[in-house]
């Protein structure tokens, strides 16, 4: 209780009050720690249970926290902190840098004073100040470890998925195990890499798995006792709605894949769950599953309490090119041909971006935000629709993008000050060859890339149009993007520096050369009146400040 | 889903497994000798599985009356005929499925066979390394020719007597196809004009917004910093990338045609 007082008085710029407090008798000490405790009661539910998350500070996270793997609900990784700003941008200095020794690419969760991340089997806490560490989990596990990334959180619990299709609670206090739950059958070719969302009394849990033709699932889980609460399947049942885009008396429904491996969004207002499903199976070959395949490849929207489907829209329908359309659905409220809107929009693997009115589902832009050659127009639905010689052939099919995407998992971002979407987008040329014969199973064949480069694009949201592009190099850049009120854009590019452009303009105003590729998305915090910008590049964490001023020599 | 740059070919969960239970049986013998077996275990379980199995589960297992077995979770969670063996020997009487009497070499390698399907079923998710070329050679050779001598402007930089003479034999079919749209490793010139006027030539071995470093003509490195030289890049893989842009199916297909008989 009393160091909680203090953390919350210190947390005033103002005066170094842990110092007058400290000189003082105990019974004042205490009456008047007690009285600022109730104080920053009042003013911030963050302080409501010792150093766990209250659900409902989700719903309003106070701005020096980052309390789930977006930083909010809305998905905009748009951070209202500014003492980082354009003007002392040039000044940034490392912090502290915090080691481990395997890649990282979960964005940390920063709640009261303390980072959780994460990679495929551990889990660390370290204090978000000094860059210590506090506790480590480790669980090892058979599965694909391509990647964790990161935690969710309720009062004094964390939850992370793993590479064997578990998902583990653990006590955030000390990283001792609570339980651990099974989200899928490893043995299937199931695994989980997605950082969990928590809504309310609700962990929502995604899965991955498109090597095995397996059924694509999301589910809601109790966070007290593990408890399945619902489960929203991605195909549906044989009859029921969306089952008609599939062949009817066939398998090829419930081994129709669409995982659901990227964390969704949520608006509270609505009570929605907005959610990306990821590519039908077989992945190129779809011979055996004529129609549009729903509901893989789509942005659905569902109830929370529920699971119910209140509405989809289909970025790639009948994809035969592994096109997730798990990319984050974005949500922001703006003006839409003069009018205001609450809106979603989708950077999609497949090239295109796409706007949709997020109460209804009505589409409203469609347009390709990087080069793409698979396309011939868009349907008046508002999906973009395929070219014959696009599809995966015996002698290769060239195809840009290839299954990598034109964008993949890392984050975009939208910033309410310049009303920019910004996507980090590649060119991407591959051969997309099918080598199966009959039925097939599986990926049934594969792509094979030839070229690579990144940029990272700004996107008018009313149109689609590219408003600015900042080249970033040869290869696949998989780093996120992170906007601040200081009217700042951070990311990286694909030679290993770190980079603030301007978000109006893309002009570089900071750069560093790490050393290493940002495998992740920058977030930041702030704490004792200083903001903390990290980044996690390979297997560390770098945390960058303006410099402290020198403290007076006792 | 997102994968991993392809260069690595990725051990997944399954094959993992498929290896550790087929080899957990055969730990005491030298590894030759274990895949050869393997490999007659798999023959002779697709022998018997054409024989007793296919006419309900198809030849290659996918399923015709009866499911596909490629994607059975049974297959999948069974170790060395453990379960396999059960269903065949009881059947499944409500689903129609008669029980066989097979011995328990014959059930072995139906498993073998079986757990094979499932592993090729991942690997599908790779170009084979041994791709039949035929599978490639649906263009016209002579219309490929056309095209390398006029609209593709590869002669430009190319001859098939000189650099690319006998070119299909140095690749794979399917390296052979991706090579020829684009080859690895480009080789980028540049030209940096100093402040002074002075230029230096050479190959670059680094560049990005901020600094270039490149090999001059006397073998030394220098580097320099973009915001005080002017940088000037000679990439000689530029016409390749214009022609991921062009190209069509069509002419993709008779050009490979044509490079595939440079042998």
């Amino acid at each position: 209780m009393l160091s909680d007082a203090r953390r919350a008085v210190s947390g005033d710029a103002n005066y170094k009050g842990s110092d007058v407090v400290a000189a003082l008798p105990a019974v004042a000490r205490a009456v008047i720690l007690l009285g600022a405790l109730l104080l920053a009661h009042g003013l911030s539910v963050r302080i409501t249970c010792a150093q766990g998350l209250e659900p409902a500070a989700m719903l309003k996270p106070a701005a020096d926290t980052w309390p789930t793997y977006n930083g909010d609900y809305s998905g905009r990784r748009f951070s209202t902190l500014d003492q980082i700003n354009a003007g002392n941008i040039s000044s940034l200095a490392l912090a502290w840098v915090f080691r481990t020794n395997t890649n990282i690419k979960s964005t940390p969760l920063e709640v009261n004073g303390v980072l959780y991340f994460s990679a495929p089997d551990h889990v660390w806490a370290i204090d978000a100040r000094y860059g210590r560490e506090l506790w480590r989990y480790t669980r090892k596990s058979e599965g694909d470890h391509i990647g964790n990334r990161g935690l969710g959180m309720y009062k004094d619990w964390l939850y992370f998925t793993t590479p064997d299709a578990q998902l583990v609670s653990l006590n955030a206090k000390d990283g001792t195990l609570r339980w651990i739950v099974e989200l899928a059958d490893p043995k299937l070719g199931y695994f989980s890499t997605m950082a969990p969302l928590l809504i309310h009394d609700h962990v929502i849990a995604g899965i991955s798995g498109d090597v095995t033709d397996l059924r694509g699932y999301l589910e809601s889980i109790d966070p007290e006792t593990g408890s399945i609460q619902w489960r929203w399947y991605t195909t549906p049942d044989p009859g029921e709605p969306g089952s008609e885009t599939w062949p009817k008396d066939s398998d090829a429904i419930l081994h129709g894949g669409g995982m659901t491996w990227m964390s969704g969004t949520y608006d509270p207002a609505l009570n929605l769950l907005y959610w990306g499903t990821g590519n039908p199976n077989p992945v190129l070959v779809g011979e055996g599953r004529p129609g549009d395949n729903l509901y893989t490849c789509s942005i659905v929207a569902l109830n929370p309490d529920t699971g119910a489907l209140m509405w989809y829209f289909q970025p790639s329908p009948h994809d035969l090119h592994d096109w997730d359309a798990v990319e984050t659905p974005v949500l922001f409220d703006a003006a839409f041909k003069g009018q205001p809107r609450k809106l979603l929009a989708q950077a999609s693997r497949n090239g295109f971006f796409f706007v949709l009115d997020r109460a209804t589902g009505e589409h409203l832009v469609t347009a390709p935000f990087i080069d793409q050659n698979w396309a011939s127009g868009i349907d008046a639905k508002g999906r973009p629709i395929a070219k014959p010689e696009a599809t995966p052939s015996p002698d290769g099919a060239l195809v840009e993008p290839g299954s990598d995407g034109a964008t993949n998992w890392m984050a975009p971002s939208f910033d309410p000050q310049t009303g920019l979407f910004y996507v980090n987008a590649r060119r991407l040329f591959s051969i997309f060859f099918k080598t199966a014969q009959g039925k097939a199973e599986g990926w049934g064949g594969r792509d094979r890339n030839l070229w690579a480069n990144s940029t990272l694009r700004a996107l008018d949201y009313q149109t689609g149009k590219v408003v600015w592009n900042h080249e970033i190099g040869d290869g696949e850049s998989i780093a996120g993007i992170l906007t601040t009120a200081g009217h700042l854009l951070f990311s990286a590019d694909n030679a290993g520096n770190l980079l603030a452009l301007d978000p109006a303009t893309g002009k570089t105003l900071w750069h560093l050369n790490i050393g290493g590729e940002l495998l992740a998305s920058p977030m930041t915090y702030q704490l004792d009146g200083r903001q903390y910008l990290l980044f996690a590049v390979q297997d560390s964490l770098y945390a960058f400040a303006l410099p402290e001023k020198p403290r007076a020599s006792r | 889903m997102f994968r991993r740059p392809q260069r690595a070919l990725k051990i997944s969960f399954a094959a993992v497994i498929t290896f550790a239970a087929a080899t957990a049986t055969t730990e005491s013998r030298p590894r030759q000798q274990t895949a050869s077996a393997e490999s007659a275990a798999v023959e002779r379980g697709r022998k018997q599985f054409v024989e007793s199995c296919g006419f309900c589960h198809g030849a290659d297992a996918t399923g015709g009356r009866g499911p596909d077995l490629v994607r059975s979770p049974l297959v999948a969670h069974d170790v060395k005929g453990d379960k396999i063996g059960e269903v065949i020997r009881n059947g499944r009487a409500d689903k129609g499925m008669p029980p066989q009497s097979l011995t328990n070499q014959q059930i072995s390698d139906l498993a073998a066979y079986l757990h094979f399907r499932l592993t090729e079923s991942i690997e599908s998710a790779g170009v084979p390394p041994a791709y039949p070329v035929q599978r490639l050679l649906t263009g016209k050779a002579e219309a490929g020719k056309d095209y390398f001598n006029g609209a593709g402007h590869c002669k430009d930089c190319h001859s098939p007597s000189d650099d690319l003479a006998h070119v299909a034999q140095k690749y794979s079919s399917t390296e052979l196809e991706s090579r020829m749209l684009y080859p690895d490793a480009p080789r980028v010139n540049c030209t940096v004009t100093l402040a002074s006027g002075q230029q230096v030539k050479g190959t670059v071995k680094h560049i990005d917004d901020f600094v270039l470093v490149m090999k001059d003509g006397s073998g030394w490195y220098r580097t320099f910093s973009r915001d005080q030289v002017k940088v000037e890049l000679h990439d000689t893989l530029a016409a390749h990338r214009a022609l991921l842009n062009q190209i069509t199916s069509t002419e993709f297909h008779d050009l490979f045609a044509y490079i595939a008989s440079l042998k």
